[in-house]
């Protein structure tokens, strides 16, 4: 569990988030929705130790800025929103999800790169594995990513947005993707600003507006709180029919 | 581009390099404007002995320059690699960023100033090479990792050292034996005991760079993930600039400020070795030494019996190649590809 007590964050003169306290449950699925500019995505770098911050993040019980990187990164994989396409074969960006597992030489040992590969099938790349990252599509890219996180095989993920830049097919493939590792028992916290997509996949939405925690709790708690509205102009309304590709509709 | 992908095909390729690298020393071995032609090389090898002379040219003047030309191309290629990885700029060498310049106005400042000291000049070369590298670093983080600012910045600092270089020679004309080798870079007064004296600070560059490696490979998925797969960023990328500074410094200190090789080695070997810090760093610098052996070999017998500064030979060489760099490559590429 990351819990979260009195925390504040601020970009200069800017306060983002200003004392909060809530928490990310163990075994989960979290939805983190907010407007642009909220601080959703600046709570996750938080916690990842990207930006400093006042107040405490306790990972498991223990402040975050005591545990040592490599220590937080078995403990946590994190995928940013954006990142760079550097020119290095699938197979080889996986392995460094191992990364944090190896020993003083940081060679990959036989368990290691069953994991890889256990990755690979997990995410649908095994058949990229030999190809080059900027030779792959946007989702395939993601995917491999998604194989590299899910290679550090950390108790819990954290992902900034993972669905957001994908075509409508990739989306449902990464949001399946990590409902099945939810099932495992995988912590999942992701940051997501498509309200139906959350509510349909997560078991547990944060929704952050004016710098506070306006709502939380399970979707069927939540999905008529009035903080929806006024955060986002609108408004959800549980489907009806069992076809619909979403367990709630967006209203005006 | 032909990435060889087997770990057993590379290992090959650097037997390869290595066998290539031995036949070049023993090429610019009988290379030469005076005596030892091959002629004269097959006489002793059919039991002819060496003269007096020839010994002396062979163990004085030649094995010296080749083990130098050997030891400052792999420490400049090993050092530009590093650059590049440490900045995210495929762009970076000592060279481009003034990192040579500042090491070289360090080494003119101590050659003038504390002519006899014991212990050379790499110490001091490598305080000026760290204080430019350090200071490009910054301005690297000041302008978000720009490529174009970050070799703006290393011209701007690099014209500066190379002033104050410059000032110094003209007010302290014994600083350096010769003035325009130094500025170029070249081998024309090595000897072996100068040879000596930077193999250490060269070994202890590499066998830190290999160390470093695996951290190398993180940064070039960004800091963010690099952070987040457990290693500290900034410590990673400060490491590397303080061996890069240390190569480059030992390199200056013998051989002047010597160009883009730093530039031209490590991107020339990726086709071979890809993008693993822990193959790049050996094939760059098994690359970077035959290629100023080769550079060096040319200087010296080109246009015998007089001798061009190595120097010239790689700007030939370099600048083109910069400036394709520069404007033939793809947006993103090179800051991506490092």
């Amino acid at each position: 569990m990351i819990r979260f007590k009195n925390l504040s964050l601020s970009y200069g003169k800017n306060t983002i988030l200003k004392e909060i306290s809530s928490h990310i449950p163990k075994g989960e699925f979290t939805c983190i929705l907010g407007r642009n500019g909220s601080g959703k995505s600046s709570l996750l770098r938080a916690v990842m130790g990207l930006i400093p911050y006042t107040g405490e993040i306790l990972l498991g019980g223990v402040p975050a800025n005591q545990l040592s990187a490599r220590v937080r990164a078995q403990q946590i994989a994190y995928l940013p929103q954006s990142y760079p396409v550097p020119n290095i074969d699938v197979h080889s960006l996986i392995a460094h999800g191992r990364f944090p597992h190896t020993g003083i030489s940081h060679r990959l040992s036989a368990s290691d790169e069953k994991l890889v590969l256990e990755a690979a099938q997990e995410t649908g790349v095994t058949h990229l594995l030999e190809r080059m990252l900027p030779s792959l599509s946007g989702g395939e890219r993601q995917r491999a990513y998604l194989a590299m996180i899910t290679a550090q095989n950390a108790d819990t993920i954290l992902l900034d947005e993972p669905a957001s830049s994908l075509d409508i097919s990739y989306q449902a493939e990464t949001l399946l993707l990590l409902s099945r590792l939810h099932k495992r028992g995988k912590t999942v916290a992701m940051v997501a600003h498509d309200l139906p997509q959350a509510f349909t996949y997560a078991t547990h939405i944060i929704l952050i507006d004016g710098g506070t925690i306006r709502s939380e709790g399970s979707p069927s708690e939540i999905w008529n709180h009035p903080a929806i509205r006024e955060a986002f102009g609108a408004g959800l309304l549980p489907a009806q029919s069992s076809d619909s590709f979403y367990k709630y509709h967006l209203i005006r | 581009m032909y990435i060889l992908k087997r770990n057993k095909s590379k290992s090959i390729c650097l037997v390869l390099g290595l066998t290539v690298l031995v036949l070049c020393a023993c090429f610019s071995m009988c290379m030469g404007a005076s005596g030892l032609s091959f002629v004269r090389i097959n006489q002793v090898l059919h039991g002819e002995p060496l003269t007096a002379v020839e010994i002396s040219i062979l163990l004085h003047i030649r094995l010296p320059r080749i083990l130098a030309a050997c030891l400052c191309g792999a420490a400049l290629a090993v050092s530009g690699l590093l650059l590049q990885s440490a900045l995210g700029n495929a762009l970076a060498s000592p060279g481009t960023i003034g990192v040579n310049s500042g090491a070289g106005f360090a080494v003119v400042c101590s050659a003038a100033l504390l002519p006899a000291l014991p212990f050379g000049k790499v110490p001091f070369a490598f305080v000026g090479a760290l204080v430019t590298a350090l200071t490009i670093y910054a301005i690297a983080g000041k302008t978000g990792g720009s490529r174009i600012a970050i070799v703006l910045a290393g011209v701007a600092v690099s014209s500066l050292f190379s002033a104050g270089s410059d000032a110094i020679i003209t007010l302290f004309p014994d600083s350096v034996a010769d003035r325009t080798a130094f500025s170029i870079g070249g081998f024309g007064n090595i000897t072996l005991s100068s040879v000596k004296m930077i193999v250490p600070f060269v070994a202890v560059g590499i066998i830190g760079s290999f160390l470093l490696a695996p951290y190398m490979n993180l940064l070039s998925l960004g800091d963010e993930i690099a952070s987040s797969l457990g290693i500290n960023v900034k410590a990673c990328r400060f490491i590397a600039i303080v061996l890069a500074s240390l190569l480059a410094a030992s390199a200056v200190s013998i051989a002047g400020l010597l160009g883009f090789i730093g530039l031209l080695a490590p991107h020339m070997v990726r086709m071979l070795s890809g993008h693993d810090a822990r193959w790049q760093i050996p094939f760059s610098a098994l690359g970077g030494a035959i290629l100023l052996l080769l550079c060096d070999t040319i200087a010296r017998t080109a246009f015998a019996p007089y001798e061009l500064p190595v120097g010239i030979v790689l700007s030939f060489l370099g600048a083109p190649f910069f400036l394709y760099l520069l404007f033939n490559r793809k947006k993103g590429d090179l800051h991506d590809s490092v």
